[in-house]
């Protein structure tokens, strides 16, 4: 496991959007899925499979951990097994949001906006 | 709640790692998605978590799979592209296999998605409203008087609404023609009359406007219109400022109050403009309780009640009311009840049977075709089993076997499932030129993303199925003896022989359950079509005309618009005679009345009995071809007010007077006696007509009344032709329009049409029943030719050592045909006892046949044999000709 957080950079799409959504609250599945798709606009709605192959790599990469099984109340109040961030998972978001922002931010970047946008 | 099974099948094409570590936890998230999706109100997204559900879960899954073979280099019994990639240079290797395999699945995929597609959308998808499943209906039940549905009275809803806790709400509906339109444009229309909350119980409202208000269910207050979408986009273009505006319907001008939703159809209703069910006071008091018959009931069940619920509540809430009823006692003896009955299910009740056999059958259809590839296989593996022999004694493991046989068996599901769906989508266009859209939701029968998920099920499961099958065998079939096969082709161990030999065995008597399935059911349609109908059909044209309240609001009105008719159509070229009558048999209304005999009122207990009653005029009979048994016919004299003669036919007479002597004897319109200047004094009988259909059992017989003394505002025009039916056609509609140019003529089909179109439901399935036996001698026939060919081919060395010694050449032959025939006795004896448990399944849709039957036994053996034995003479014969010098050299 890497703890240099530079070695996660750059994140994937799905990863960041992924770790986004588990800043401030934790979640399980289905609340992941619907909070990628709300931030989305429905762009991405995931599937089981590949939901779990994302989280089985950030668990990998140590920036999600299980935070244990509870029951739901937006399932039936069945039981659910809940995601967090990881402390370093805290770091890299923070770290790859600071590198969008600087991407954003780049005046060659601002130039192409403005041209494209109008 | 759990995950679905087909999803769990998803799971499966995971490692198993990644499925210990995620499994339930996918599971859950499914379910989540699932639960979200069904409480969804968009239609659709159901099928699309599934499509996105199938693609993400494959692809992830390969990936994952592929992830994980780069890691470890291990090359676990993980599917392996290498594998796909090697199957299809396989079968492209061996074309004729390939395509037969296909081809086979294709048809028998293609059978069961067309049939699937029909018993989905009719008897599987909900109705297309919210919470659909607490929809019911409720009828008036008059067993012992031979009434089954009489719908619901307008009565029985006020008595009703908002007094039974089982109903969260309670609605009536009738259909109804009106005609819309200015002078000499007008056109009729199928419109629903429905009580206001019609829509609400429903759970519709109006995309425009509003619904009907609880004053516009009165006479008077009621000329208010809802418009169907296509309708307003018809006539108003879309444009939202149609609502207000008003219609012309019977002459009267009508204020559109709403626009119902787009895609909005009640049942099969073909209704374009909703009108109030609109009632006087006097029409709800409880002497009009039991005067249902053209209006019927719908309600919404409360949350929590079930429909047994909901019978007691209505069975308690009649006999609370039936206290102090007059009628009370007779009602009883007609053993009345009114039945509650979920919407749907007692909507397309009359087709169910007809759909699940045809799907049993397309599902026979399959497991021969299953049957016939995996003997394919078998046969082929014989020459693949050498090979599969040496991988495994240089270290495959049995794991690799198995995937090597699935990704063949893969590949043939989905490119058999595929193409099953072309076929399935042309199955679906043949369904529809046979009349499928007559048959109730009929018009919705479509392929849709369901179908496809069915498909890609169906092709997964085929081949695992299948693929398991061969792959056992291989993993059975001992190695040793292959390697030491002399042959070239592989095995032609016992064990191998009898396996194929089992799978054409039971080939054969799944054909014969099939072949005689079908047998019956044309069987039962000949015996239908040769039945008479009790008129003479050909050259008769019967048309519809309605005569609107507003203008034919008095009987002089209405009757001198029949007699200019009448005088007009028998004047017209071409027309050999022409009457009007209030109905037509076959005409799909069945509405029966009671009528009691002077003199012979229902004894205490007994129930009074309802009979088809007509109102007609003109000659009637004699257009019909009805023929007088006794006394006469009603002659146009009869048709005037007062008039106190009726008809009646010989099922009445059989009835009330087995011994003969009808003529002279009065009767009532109605259950009870009256005062005995009402009664109708019996001149004529007539021949008796098959009412509602051809099958029909219970005959009960008809009244003909003058039309004067029984009118009704929808009259049939009946007309009977010197030529052809049709060349009347547009004379009938000039001369009615040159009487009254309001008056449109509908529903015109000549009687031929009708008998014909009586038949649909029993046409079709007849028609799909002998496709499907076609494919399956076609496939059994196929089995036969492969088996017999292999085992020729396996036994070349045997036999050029008997010819060598002096075998003939018929003895070969011989020998070869006489394993045919026992697999064919076999396969016919296994057969046979299926097509009498199958019969016997099939009992409600024969007509005039036994289930078991005899002669059809005996066709489908013939059939069978002669196609199966044709199948093995070509391998026999090319037995016969080896020479022994090039079979034994060739070894």
């Amino acid at each position: 496991m890497h703890t240099d957080v530079r070695d996660h950079l750059p994140l994937k799409p799905i990863d960041l959007e992924l770790l986004l959504a588990l800043t401030g609250e934790e979640r399980h599945g289905y609340g992941l899925v619907q909070a990628i798709a709300e931030r989305t606009g429905g762009l991405v709605v995931l599937d089981p499979g590949n939901l779990y192959r994302v989280i089985k790599r950030l668990l990998a990469d140590g920036l999600v951990a299980e935070s244990g099984s509870r029951r739901s109340p937006d399932a039936n109040d069945e039981r659910r097994r809940y995601y967090r961030l990881t402390p370093l998972g805290g770091r890299v978001l923070a770290a790859e949001l600071e590198r969008l922002r600087s991407l954003v931010n780049a005046p060659a970047t601002r130039d192409l906006a403005r041209r494209w946008t109008s | 709640m759990s995950a679905p099974p087909f999803f769990r099948l998803l799971l499966a094409l995971f490692p198993r790692e990644f499925r210990e570590a995620f499994g339930d936890a996918m599971c859950d998230l499914f379910v989540d998605q699932w639960r979200a999706a069904r409480a969804s109100t968009n239609r659709g997204a159901i099928p699309k978590l599934w499509a996105r559900t199938i693609i993400g879960m494959t692809s992830a899954a390969w990936r994952e799979r592929r992830a994980g073979a780069a890691r470890s280099l291990r090359l676990g019994p993980a599917f392996q592209l290498s594998d796909l990639r090697y199957a299809a240079r396989r079968l492209a290797a061996a074309p004729t296999f390939t395509a037969t395999a296909v081809a086979t699945l294709a048809l028998c995929m293609g059978a069961n998605l067309t049939i699937f597609a029909v018993v989905d959308s009719i008897l599987l998808r909900p109705l297309p409203f919210p919470d659909a499943g607490r929809l019911v209906t409720i009828f008036n039940r008059y067993p012992r008087a031979g009434v089954m549905d009489d719908g619901a009275s307008i009565t029985n809803y006020y008595e009703r609404r908002g007094r039974i806790a089982a109903f969260s709400s309670l609605a009536l509906y009738r259909d109804d023609g009106v005609i819309v339109g200015e002078t000499g444009t007008t056109e009729r229309d199928f419109v629903m009359r429905v009580t206001p909350d019609f829509f609400a119980t429903l759970g519709v409202t109006p995309m425009l406007g509003r619904v009907f208000r609880e004053e516009e269910a009165t006479i008077g207050a009621d000329h208010v219109v809802l418009l169907s979408e296509p309708y307003w986009r018809q006539l108003f273009d879309g444009n939202p400022g149609a609502v207000g505006r008003t219609l012309r319907i019977n002459g009267a001008p009508y204020t559109i109050v709403g626009v119902l939703p787009a895609g909005f159809s009640f049942l099969s209703s073909k209704a374009r403009l909703f009108l109030p069910l609109s009632s006087r006071a006097g029409d709800r008091e409880a002497a009009w309780r039991h005067s249902g018959n053209s209006s019927h009931m719908i309600a919404r069940l409360a949350p929590g009640v079930t429909v047994a619920d909901a019978q007691a509540q209505i069975d308690a809430h009649n006999s609370a009311v039936a206290v102090g009823d007059p009628e009370a006692a007779m009602i009883a003896a007609t053993g009345f009840r009114s039945v509650v009955v979920p919407l749907h299910a007692s909507h397309v009740a009359s087709v169910r049977p007809a759909l699940l056999l045809l799907q049993a059958g397309a599902a026979v259809l399959l497991l021969i075709g299953l049957a016939n590839i995996a003997n394919l296989f078998f046969i082929r593996a014989g020459s693949r089993a050498k090979e599969l022999a040496v991988r495994r004694a240089i270290g495959a493991r049995t794991s690799h076997i198995v995937s090597a046989v699935m990704a063949e068996t893969l590949l043939l599901g989905v490119a058999g499932g595929a193409a099953g769906l072309v076929v399935a989508r042309a199955g679906i266009d043949l369904i529809g030129t046979l009349g499928a859209s007559r048959l109730p939701l009929g018009s919705h029968i479509a392929m849709d993303a369901r179908t496809g998920v069915v498909a890609l099920g169906a092709a997964l499961a085929v081949a695992m199925g299948l693929g398991a099958a061969i792959a056992w065998h291989h993993i059975r079939a001992d190695s040793g003896d292959a390697l030491r096969s002399e042959t070239r082709g592989g095995t032609t161990t016992r064990h191998a022989q009898r396996l194929r030999h089992a799978f054409l065995v039971a080939q054969i008597a799944l054909s014969f359950v099939l072949l005689s399935g079908s047998m019956l059911l044309a069987l039962s349609l000949r015996a239908l079509t040769s039945v008479s109908p009790g008129f003479r059909p050909e050259q008769v044209l019967s048309g519809q005309v309605s005569l609107p309240w507003t203008r034919y609001d008095s009987e002089l009105r209405r009757l001198s618009f029949i007699d200019r008719l009448m005088t007009e159509l028998q004047h017209a070229p071409g027309v050999a005679a022409a009457g009007v009558s209030t109905n037509v048999p076959l005409s799909g209304n069945t509405i029966k009345s009671a009528a009691t005999i002077l003199g012979q009122p229902p004894r205490g207990g007994e129930s009074p009995r309802g009979v088809y009653s007509y109102g007609i005029a003109g000659d009637y009979f004699v257009t019909m071809g009805i023929p007088l048994r006794e006394g006469r016919f009603l002659s146009p004299a009869d048709v005037r007010p007062g008039s106190r003669v009726c008809v009646v036919d010989e099922d009445f007479v059989q009835r009330y007077w087995p011994q003969g002597g009808a003529i002279g004897h009065r009767l009532f319109a109605g259950s009870r006696e009256g005062d005995p200047g009402d009664a109708y004094t019996i001149v004529g009988v007539v021949g008796s007509v098959r009412q509602a259909s051809l099958s029909e059992s219970d005959r009960v017989g008809a009244v003909y009344y003058p039309y004067s003394e029984r009118f009704d505002s929808a009259v049939f025009v009946v007309t009977r032709a010197t030529l052809s039916a049709e060349s009347v056609q547009s004379d009938l509609r000039r001369i009615v329009r040159g009487i009254d140019p309001e008056l449109p003529v509908n529903n015109l089909r000549t009687m031929d049409t009708r008998v014909a179109d009586s038949l649909v439901t029993r046409r079709s399935p007849a028609l799909f029943a002998a496709v499907f036996s076609t494919i399956a001698l076609l496939l059994a026939a196929i089995g036969t030719y492969g088996v017999l060919s292999y085992a020729v081919s396996g036994r070349r060395r045997e036999i050029g050592i008997r010819v060598a010694l002096g075998a003939r050449p018929e003895e070969i032959r011989r020998q070869f045909v006489a394993i045919a025939i026992r697999i064919l006795a076999t396969g016919t004896a296994v057969g046979i006892a299926g097509a009498w448990v199958a019969g016997r399944g099939m009992r409600g849709l024969l007509f005039g046949v036994p289930p078991a039957s005899i002669p059809g036994f005996a066709i489908t053996t013939a059939i069978l044999s002669i196609v199966c034995l044709a199948a093995c003479l070509l391998p026999a014969r090319r037995a016969a000709r080896i020479s022994p010098i090039e079979a034994l050299a060739r070894e």
